[in-house]
């Protein structure tokens, strides 16, 4: 058995300020020249933040999705219903979330490997919020699929 | 151009209903920074002695400070400045929260509301697409409603609203500007200017980017302010309202309750604070912090039956004014201002005040509707709230603040009036020792808000090895020629020297101008025990985010500027040395305090005052003499000045 390893950004939602420091420093720090803007629009996390029912959920921008999902779920919190998208973490065409203004470049968390950084939006949390772990996980030899 | 400026200012006339988009003026950026700077710069050019603050032509000016929206960990304020109806010069609020970073993505510095709708708007602002909407269906719902609605219609969850309440919309003086979680742009009567020019709300969202120079520089600096945050003290100041509250009875001196305050009050003050801490525990669900500020100040209630509420601190400040000793009617007490968009001090003031004539028999059953005004009891405080926000009955006298309404009813009531410059009094209790009297007889905001957890009404009393400690832990953000001072302490009847509290005040007037300019809020700079941003960090910080060369010289040089621009406009409306020394409500001088401390003494009183406005450079009379004008560049000041017959020394 091989193993590899595998990041993970592990969020505690109930420590969250919603202050989106967070967006800040991801904005900034994956920006071209690195540190030149702040624009949470180009973050690869934003926190979702109803502030008159308590909710505060930072979600991490996830995989590019070129469609649409055809059904729409809803979500309850609190007693207070939410559509699914305002917790997704897909970049979609249905919104201008994870997409970067004008561009409409898709955005992924990249755990901060393409600046060769811890994740800076986990240090800069101090909330503690988002935590980091590395995990050595076992994976199954690849082998060629069958003819 | 300086980076971390957008560079457009965008004024809105409500009586014509323009919109005009302006280029900024990067000089004017150079010299007055935004924030505070560039609200004095616009009101001294537009707003003159003739405008009164209830015309349209008074001017509702929110500038987001120059730093506000870069990656600077506290940097996220804006500032909402006007003439005030209240006291009739100067003001400014300092507004919290998200919506002065999303004004600056939406591409603009500075927003001015100017004019009188002749219906109920609410301004959309969509980055490049700003439209004037029509708000009738808004009138009469509370801020929580109206953000809801608001973010509705504009289909954008992600927007940031302001809105104001029912006393906004009723014109009552102490009106709010709310923000949502706690925050709101409160004190001098934000919320009746837009009630008066009957604006709603005001809902902004952009995704333009905000650009800062010198890259690695700001985010060394950034992460050096986060290390101080999470940091460990030394130091640890054991501080909390109760105790100011109990110092302040010993005083006796206790906004306007006049019963029994012997050891029985002090005792359940200190009952209060176990109660307090209680409640929080079993109650509180959250700390939450503005934009990019990793502080948490604001705590969040879950109320079994009534949503949410927001409170900084402790809630001790309902239970003074109404003598109820209990946490939970405290957090009621701040959510039912909020639902109003009250000024949550004030109200408190105008609840105390209301109860004290009552009990004098100045007040009678025929004037409160039946109603029978008493310490100790809720139901009659949020009552007396629920009429002021609506404007009935006896809330219509209390409505327009302590002063006027003195005024009205008369009878000896305007002895009983716990105002500074006719504004309504925070915690009049702690004006206890006369150098924080001092202070807020000299803001130029008359307010006692942020000075009483300041390094020097805190750390000045913490003994010696603390306080050489603090200095050498870098704690002191002041400027270094002041640390003398504070190692030097106070003498054996607990007052500083008056030297030092001269050059406090002086230095306390620049650091909140520096602070409101930049967008930074005053925890990092001055008003908490432990702030993370020093004067000359602030330097580097300015330098590093706007690539303009700012030293620690040059930032005090924009903050006299400032400084001083807001002396002369007050000077300009009539304002003088008798305003400032005769603004300390009477009582304050005449109690007789327990040993070591000393009473307040006219003549030091005096004497401060001449030394304060020699270190500022103003003349005896409280004006900005010539020189020190020309030397803030305020040379178009002095013109202005001479033509209207005021003829700076």
């Amino acid at each position: 058995m091989a193993t590899r390893k595998i990041k993970y950004i592990n969020i505690d939602a109930d420590k969250c300020s919603g202050c989106r420091l967070c967006e800040s420093i991801c904005s900034a720090s994956h920006a071209d020249p690195p540190y030149s803007l702040v624009n949470p629009g180009r973050s690869r996390i934003r926190v979702f933040r109803d502030e008159d029912n308590d909710v505060y959920i930072p979600v991490l921008a996830g995989p590019y999705t070129d469609v649409e999902c055809l059904g729409r779920n809803t979500v309850m919190v609190k007693g207070k219903e939410y559509g699914e998208c305002s917790f997704c973490r897909a970049s979609c065409p249905s919104r201008d979330l994870f997409r970067e203004p004008e561009t409409d470049i898709p955005l992924k968390c990249d755990t901060c490997e393409s600046i060769n950084s811890e994740p800076l939006c986990v240090k800069w949390c101090l909330s503690k919020c988002l935590t980091f772990e590395e995990v050595e996980e076992e994976v199954e030899e690849e082998t060629p699929a069958a003819a | 151009m300086p980076y971390c400026w957008m560079g457009t200012d965008l004024e809105v006339d409500l009586s014509c209903g323009t919109i005009e988009k302006r280029a900024g003026d990067a000089g004017l950026v150079r010299d007055y920074l935004t924030g505070k700077g560039a609200g004095a710069k616009i009101l001294w050019d537009r707003v003159t002695p003739e405008v009164d603050a209830l015309s349209p032509d008074n001017l509702f000016i929110i500038s987001s400070g120059i730093l506000t929206g870069t990656v600077i960990p506290g940097a996220g304020h804006s500032t909402v400045t006007y003439k005030s109806p209240i006291t009739g010069i100067y003001c400014i609020s300092n507004l919290g929260g998200f919506f002065g970073p999303e004004l600056k993505r939406a591409g603009y510095d500075t927003l001015v509301v100017s004019g009188k709708s002749p219906t109920p708007v609410y301004l959309w602002i969509n980055g490049d697409h700003v439209e004037i909407r029509d708000a009738s269906h808004l009138w009469g719902k509370d801020p929580e409603e109206t953000r809801q609605l608001v973010r509705q219609e504009v289909k954008n969850s992600r927007a940031q609203v302001i809105c104001i309440g029912l006393a906004g919309e009723n014109r009552v003086y102490n009106a709010t500007v709310e923000h949502g979680t706690g925050d709101c742009a409160g004190r001098g009567g934000t919320g009746m200017v837009m009630g008066d020019k009957n604006l709603k709300a005001i809902a902004v969202y952009g995704t333009k980017d905000i650009q800062m120079a010198d890259r690695g520089r700001l985010f060394d600096l950034s992460e050096i302010i986060l290390k101080k945050l999470s940091g460990n003290r030394s130091v640890i100041v054991e501080n909390s309202a109760a105790t100011y509250y109990r110092t302040g009875i010993r005083w006796g001196d206790f906004c306007n309750f006049s019963g029994e305050r012997g050891p029985e009050l002090e005792a359940q003050i200190r009952d209060m604070k176990r109660k307090a801490s209680d409640y929080m525990q079993q109650h509180r669900s959250r700390e939450i912090g503005c934009f990019n500020c990793a502080l948490r100040c604001k705590h969040e209630y879950r109320n079994p039956d009534s949503g949410y509420t927001f409170l900084k601190c402790a809630p001790y400040y309902p239970a003074i004014c109404t003598q109820v000793f209990d946490p939970a009617f405290s957090v009621q007490f701040y959510q039912i201002c909020n639902k109003y968009g009250l000024d949550i001090y004030a109200a408190g003031n105008m609840v105390a005040f209301a109860i004290d004539l009552y009990q004098r028999g100045i007040l009678t059953k025929e004037d409160t509707d039946g109603m029978h005004l008493e310490w100790r009891n809720p139901e009659v405080a949020l009552a007396l709230i629920e009429k002021i926000a609506k404007r009935e009955g006896i809330g219509d006298v209390l409505a327009d603040g302590t002063y006027r309404a003195a005024r009205r009813i008369g009878k000896g009531a305007e002895e009983r009036a716990i105002t500074v410059k006719k504004m309504d009094v925070y915690m009049s209790g702690l004006m206890h020792r006369h150098h924080i009297a001092f202070m807020v007889a000299h803001n130029d905001k008359a307010d006692l808000m942020k000075l009483e957890g300041s390094t020097f009404s805190v750390i000045m009393h913490l003994p010696q090895e603390a306080r050489e400690a603090y200095v050498r832990e870098g704690w002191f953000a002041y400027p270094k020629e002041l640390e003398k001072y504070l190692i030097e302490g106070t003498d054996e009847t607990h007052t500083p020297p008056a030297e030092a509290v001269c050059q406090f005040k002086a230095h306390d007037l620049e650091q909140f101008a520096l602070a409101d300019a930049t967008g930074i809020c005053v925890y990092y700079m001055h008003f908490w025990m432990y702030p993370a941003i020093s004067r000359a960090l602030l330097a580097e910080l300015l330098t590093a985010a706007t690539g303009m060369d700012i030293d620690e010289a040059e930032a005090t040089r924009i903050a006299r500027r400032i400084v001083n621009l807001v002396r002369a406009y007050n000077v300009r409306e009539g304002l003088r040395r008798k305003d400032d020394i005769d603004s300390i409500p009477k009582h304050v001088f005449e109690r007789n305090p327990p040993a070591p401390e000393v009473k307040l003494d006219r003549d030091v009183w005096n004497k401060l005052t001449d030394r304060f406005y020699e270190i500022r450079g103003w003349d005896k009379e409280g004006i900005p003499t010539r020189q020190t004008l020309t030397e803030s560049g305020l040379d178009y000041v002095i013109e202005d000045l001479e033509r209207r017959g005021i003829r700076a020394s």
